[in-house]
Order: C-alpha cells, then structure tokens, then sequence
C-alpha cells in the first residue's frame, strides 16, 4: 500500500487473485468478481418510485437480479443499460432486474432513469438498511436471486450485462 | 534601439520562466503556524427547506455542543414554521442538536437556526509537558469501537504495522499520522466528507478518501492501539489566515465546508488537535500538481502544524459516533452528525444532493 496508490482496476485484480487463491470461481470481467452467498437472504421490501411497496418474496418463481447502486456512482451508471438489455433479452424466461437506489432522493433516480430511458424496476433504500442487511458496502453489488429465492451469487463492480460470458454465467440459474 | 535576435530570446526565457521562479519563491514561503491567540466569535446561520413535503417532515441539524479550550458554545435560537422544535440530544451520546417537526399540512417545511461561537487556534507545546486530566469512563469511551470504527482484525493489525513496536503514546501516535499521510490519500470523488468506514478501507487496499474517512482511520488506528480518539465532526466557517485555500471556507456561502478533526488523548499532554486528513487534501488539491512528497514546501508546513494543532476558523458541532436520533422513525443509528438530517413520508433525505432538501449554512464573524 506504500504511496503507489491503486487503482480500482488495480485493486480489483488484486482482491480477484485474493479470491482466486481462496478457491473462489474467476470473473467474467476482469473489473468485478463474482462471489457465492453464503448466507440466508434477507428480506427486501422497499418503495418504488411512486411510493408503491416492491416485495422480493413476491417474485418467487423467477430468477431475480436486485443491482444495489447510486446515481453518483460511475460503474453503476455504466452497466444500467445493459440490465435493460439482459431483461429484455431474457423476457421469455422471466428474469427480472430490480435497481435499488441508496440513499438518495427520489428526484435524482427519476431523473436518471428519464434521462436512460429505462423501463427496469426501480426501488429507494432511502435509509440504507436494505444495503446493511445485504453487506453491501461498494457499488455496483449485485445478486443472483434463484426462482427458489435464494440468493445464490452477487458480484461487486461494473459487469457488462449483455456480453455472452455473463449471460453464460446465468443461464445456470434462469 | 533594435533588439538582436538573441536579446529577444533571452527576454522571452526570462519571462517564460517567470512564473515558475515565481512559484517557487512562493511555494518555499509558504508558512503555516496557527498559536493559541485570542478567541474568535462566530454566529452560523442555518437555512432549511423542504420543497416537497410528504407528510409529517422531521428535521434534526447539528449545533456547537463543545466547550473546551479551543471552543466555546453559546446559545442557539430558530424560528420557521416547525409546529415542535427544540433543542435535544441523541440517545447514546448526548450530543446536542435541535429536532424540528412540521405538520403534513405544510406545504415548505421551513427551518433556520443560529448559533453564537467562540473558536481559536490551537498549537501544543511539545516542550510543556503536564499531567493531562480526564476522566476514566470519558478515556475507556474513546477506546471502544463504533460501527465503522473496528479495533481489532485488520485494524489492529494496520495499526501494529505502523507502529513498529512503538510503546509511549506520543511515539505511537507520530507513527499512526505519519503512516496515514503516508499511505492513504485524499479522494475529491469521494462522495460528501465520505462514510468512515475504516475496515472496508483498509481490506480494499485503496486508502482513498475524505476527512471522515482519513481521519476516522485515524483515530480508529490510535484506538486499536490503545491511545484514546476521538473524531470531531464540524464546519470551516472563514478562510485560513496563511492563505491555504483548501483550509478554509467562504463564511457567506459554507456548502460543502463540513470538516472532521480529530483529537488523541495523551497522557503528558492531555487531549492533542490532530488532522492528517488536512495534510491529504493540501497535499492533493492545494496546487494544480498532486504533491507526493510531503516535504514538498506548501505541504511540509501544514504537515507539521497538524500534529498536534490546527486553525480556529473552524467549529466543532460534536465528537459522536452511531447517534441516535430522537424521533427517527428507523432502529438505525448514524454514524456521525455532521450535515443536516430529515426525513418524511417519501423516506430520508439525502443530505448531499440539493433537490428537495435544500439547506444554506453561513456564517458572520462578530467584532466587539
């Protein structure tokens, strides 16, 4: 860590060969890393844009990826189009995207998401327990929620959604 | 009179290199030395509006709430349109700050308050040792880990690292600053002061951050060490006297002013100013060139004044961690209050973004 600071790519590759030597499966993308979840799911229960109540335990029976993230956040804005992109390409099979928001207000994920012309689900974790209970601590973190749902495999970092590799990677849990 | 060829090259290398002599005469007369003088006093004038209100809107802003040697909290007053507003504190560490509620038939929740404060420098004499007196229960307190403020795993462990066996608390303490301007970094991306959170820093290997970051770690860093520290959460609220634009705020206009400090606890001098983070942000963004060096003359300085001083245009609203909030509607603590927080029926607001919550601080400094 002596004064040659890293870089995120670089601190990614090295936490990837951390994880790599602890026997973890490699990424498909060199700027993230994928993990298995060992823990039970935490429930998820959160406001939509319009204040609705958007409830993961009612999406049983589809594979469901729920994209913790942030406006302010660069990789996060990155890889939202190729969600869009994944959902629509996956429409047949069910699999659902759901972007939760962290602790922002609902005007800038509004606007955000006018601005992308997205249609994905949209959810605020305006108080950031969502986030805590997940162990989220960086953004982009994802989850592979099975149709059983269970959370199976989240990945933290910018992943490009629509390459064939990830989808390769999903396709096991679809 | 003509000019030769080799006149008009040699007065344009001179004033091509102008500047950078100039810059350099500058840089080497960079001085940075707060003393203890005579107390400064401020009034902080806090504006708060809620453009979109959704049901009930709670409120809750940070006051002055340190009276020590460097500061002096006076009174507090408000006004709006709050149907309840009080001063009040929260429920673990009592500090103080003033809670506001406004009735869902409110259409702007409005709230201003201000808050009378004497501030000055502080600058400890290494020479002048004294038998520092505090109290056990205050001194095991800043021993104790907060929520993101771990002390042992990879804290402990970074800690003993930069310690390298050092046993008196000063010596221990010089180790910990020094590695901390020496590995960690100022990060201008990084999101408002930053989060604190020191272990997901210290695993990530990426020591990039704000002042409640840098400085979190470290006090965390001390405290794993079993040096008391503590974090002080406030505001820069008038330039820096030595001409650091980066060490001060703009009295009239303080968005983005918050600072966090930090104090240790040493046993021949009492509680010591402390603010490595500083040291990261002079080092990053007081000249267009990242300094990396930090015996770099508009560093070195700083660096120096830092250890154990720093400058009163600075007040301090609280040293708390993991607060809880009087009336929030969540079991959640915060971890630190250092921006004003609300929240209403659409959920809490985001402090650093300025759509619907919008706030102004300023301040005005009084002369007798």
């Amino acid at each position: 860590m002596k004064t040659e600071l890293l870089n995120r790519r670089q601190t990614s590759l090295l936490l990837l060969a951390a994880l790599a030597g602890a026997g973890v499966h490699a990424a498909t993308d060199p700027g993230a890393h994928w993990l298995p979840w060992p823990r039970a799911t935490p429930a998820l229960r959160l406001p939509d844009l319009l204040g609705q109540e958007w409830d993961l335990a009612q999406e049983r029976g589809r594979t469901v990826l729920v994209n913790f993230w942030a406006t302010w956040c660069e990789a996060c804005r990155a890889e939202m189009k190729s969600f869009e992109a994944l959902e629509q390409q996956y429409q047949a099979r069910r699999l659902k995207v759901v972007a939760v928001n962290f602790r922002e207000g609902r005007e800038p994920v509004q606007r955000f998401r006018q601005a992308q012309a997205l249609s994905l689900a949209m959810v605020r974790d305006s108080y950031g327990e969502a986030a805590h209970a997940w162990g989220v601590t960086r953004f982009p973190t994802t989850f592979v929620v099975n149709p059983a749902g269970h959370a199976v495999l989240s990945v933290e970092g910018e992943v490009d959604w629509a390459s064939p590799a990830t989808q390769k990677k999903l396709e096991g849990f679809l | 009179m003509t000019l030769s060829r080799r006149h008009l090259l040699q007065a344009a290398g001179a004033a091509l290199a102008a500047p950078a002599l100039l810059n350099r005469a500058l840089a080497a007369e960079r001085r940075f030395e707060p003393r203890v003088e005579g107390w400064r006093s401020f009034e902080l004038s806090t504006t708060v509006t809620v453009a979109q209100a959704q049901g009930v809107t709670r409120i809750w802003l940070p006051v002055p709430d340190i009276d020590s040697d460097y500061q002096r909290s006076g009174d507090n007053s408000w006004s709006g349109n709050a149907s309840v507003a009080h001063l009040t504190s929260d429920g673990t560490h009592g500090a103080r700050l003033l809670y506001a509620e406004f009735a869902a038939d409110v259409a702007v929740p409005t709230l201003t308050l201000k808050s009378t404060v004497q501030t000055r420098n502080r600058a400890i004499d290494w020479t002048q040792t004294r038998k520092g007196s505090e109290d056990a229960a205050l001194l095991k307190f800043n021993l104790q880990p907060s929520e993101l403020l771990p002390t042992d795993g990879v804290v402990l462990e970074t800690a003993k690292l930069a310690i390298q066996g050092a046993s008196t608390d000063v010596d221990k303490v010089r180790a910990i600053y020094q590695w901390v301007v020496d590995n960690a970094y100022r990060e201008p991306s990084t999101r408002g002061c930053g989060v604190g959170d020191i272990k997901t820093l210290l695993e990530s290997g990426n020591l990039g951050g704000k002042c409640a970051d840098l400085n979190a770690l470290f006090v965390g860093l001390c405290r794993s060490v079993g040096v008391p520290a503590r974090d002080v959460y406030g505001i820069r609220v008038a330039p820096s006297a030595f001409g650091y634009k980066e060490l001060g705020g703009n009295s009239a206009s303080l968005k983005g002013a918050q600072h966090c400090r930090a104090e240790v606890f040493l046993k021949a001098y009492g509680w010591v100013a402390m603010d490595p983070a500083d040291v990261l942000k002079v080092m990053r963004q007081e000249t267009p060139d990242w300094i990396k060096d930090k015996t770099n003359p508009v560093s070195a300085p700083v660096n120096k004044a830092l250890f154990g001083g720093w400058e009163g245009n600075w007040v301090g609203w609280n040293t708390a961690h993991d607060l809880k909030l009087p009336n929030y509607s969540r079991p959640a603590t915060l971890p630190f209050l250092m921006y004003p927080q609300g929240e209403n029926a659409s959920g809490r607001f985001d402090e650093l973004a300025p759509d619907s919550f919008r706030y102004t601080i300023s301040a005005k400094e009084i002369t007798a």
